[in-house]
């Protein structure tokens, strides 16, 4: 029982070591040849916690192959563009100027169906204001719409915005965030200003983000029994 | 490129571990298969106090190498060579002469599974 609790935990700290050393994304987001080597990874990791006579180092030793082929690889396709497109493929148009590219469906064996719900998952609803959809490798599809069928942004109206400004938690339930403070370039003294103005102590705050200009967004802690 | 240099020197650090391994689990076994194949001869020449001598060497090799091989060898085969050599060398004896060959050949089989798993 105790072996199994150790080996459960030396495996667990090794897959997720793994996967960090990997890179964090999605799973939707995963190339192909990710996914596989994740699949493939829990795998591994399965097999020494099903099986106590395998020993705990020959699961550490595939994983750590795995993740090191993936990364190495991943390095490689950076610098090698034609190993990127062998592993990974390529993008594909699949809609132009709101005209569907048939053949280029057949070749990614997408149906109509298929289609019209991944347009729809992007809130476009006629494939005619679409100018160009592309299928990227990890499954998803981007839609650039025409010209006419594209929201107006300030820019187009002629107005000019403010510059956008970044809020970040400086204490997040009753602790301080000492790199957030130091992200915004803010003294300490200024946000105990703030939680001294709202009458309260940081211990009593649930969350507090402040913007460079110290905006501020204050949530006290609720007495939740 | 630091998960690079993590990776690689991970990678690294399990391929060197690999090949120590390996370099090593057959150098015991060669060495215990070596002192049982010469218990197995001196047992058929009718010399079975030095085959039990033998023997017994061969049993406290295995022991003192067993745990160390036991992090890299399925412990099922382990166990198959332990219980082959545990109690071989009492074994060794005119009226138990049969019983002694048979369990020191399934070590010798035994042993060359445990190789065969690196």
């Amino acid at each position: 029982m105790l072996t199994v609790i150790f080996r459960t935990a030396i495996l667990y700290l090794f897959v997720i070591i793994g996967l960090r050393l990997m890179g964090k994304r999605q799973i939707g987001e995963m190339q192909p040849g990710e996914l596989v080597v994740t699949l493939l990874i829990s795998e591994m990791a399965a097999i020494p916690l099903q099986d106590i006579s395998q020993p705990v180092l020959l699961g550490v030793a595939a994983i750590s192959t795995l993740v090191f082929l993936e990364v190495i690889f991943s390095v490689l396709a950076l610098k090698i563009p034609r190993l990127h497109r062998l592993v990974s493929g390529s993008s594909r148009i699949i809609i132009r100027d709101g005209v569907i590219d048939q053949r280029e469906m057949r070749e990614l064996r997408i149906n109509i169906a298929d289609l019209v719900e991944l347009l729809r998952d992007r809130d476009v609803y006629d494939i005619s204001t679409v100018a160009y959809a592309i299928m990227e490798t990890n499954g998803s599809l981007n839609v650039l719409l025409k010209t006419n069928a594209q929201t107006a942004t300030k820019a187009d109206v002629g107005k000019s915005g403010s510059r956008a400004v970044l809020p970040l938690p400086v204490v997040s339930d009753g602790k301080w965030m000492p790199d957030a403070m130091k992200e915004l370039d803010i003294d300490r003294r200024d946000v105990d200003k703030i939680i001294k103005q709202n009458k309260t102590t940081a211990e009593d705050i649930f969350l507090l983000s402040v913007d460079k200009s110290l905006n501020y967004t204050l949530i006290k802690k609720e007495n939740v029994g | 490129m630091k998960r690079v240099v993590t990776s690689v020197f991970a990678f690294i650090i399990m391929l060197s571990l690999g090949t120590v391994s390996t370099v090593y689990f057959d150098k015991t076994c060669a060495e215990v298969q070596s002192a049982i194949n010469e218990a197995i001869r001196l047992a058929e020449s009718g010399n079975y106090e030095n085959a039990a001598t033998v023997a017994q060497n061969a049993e406290n090799l295995w022991d003192s190498k067993k745990k160390l091989l036991s992090y890299v060898v399925n412990h099922g085969y382990i166990y198959e060579v332990d219980e082959r050599l545990t109690g071989l060398s009492q074994l060794s004896s005119e009226e138990a002469k049969e019983e002694f060959l048979s369990c020191a050949e399934q070590a010798v089989q035994a042993l060359d599974y445990v190789k065969s798993d690196k």
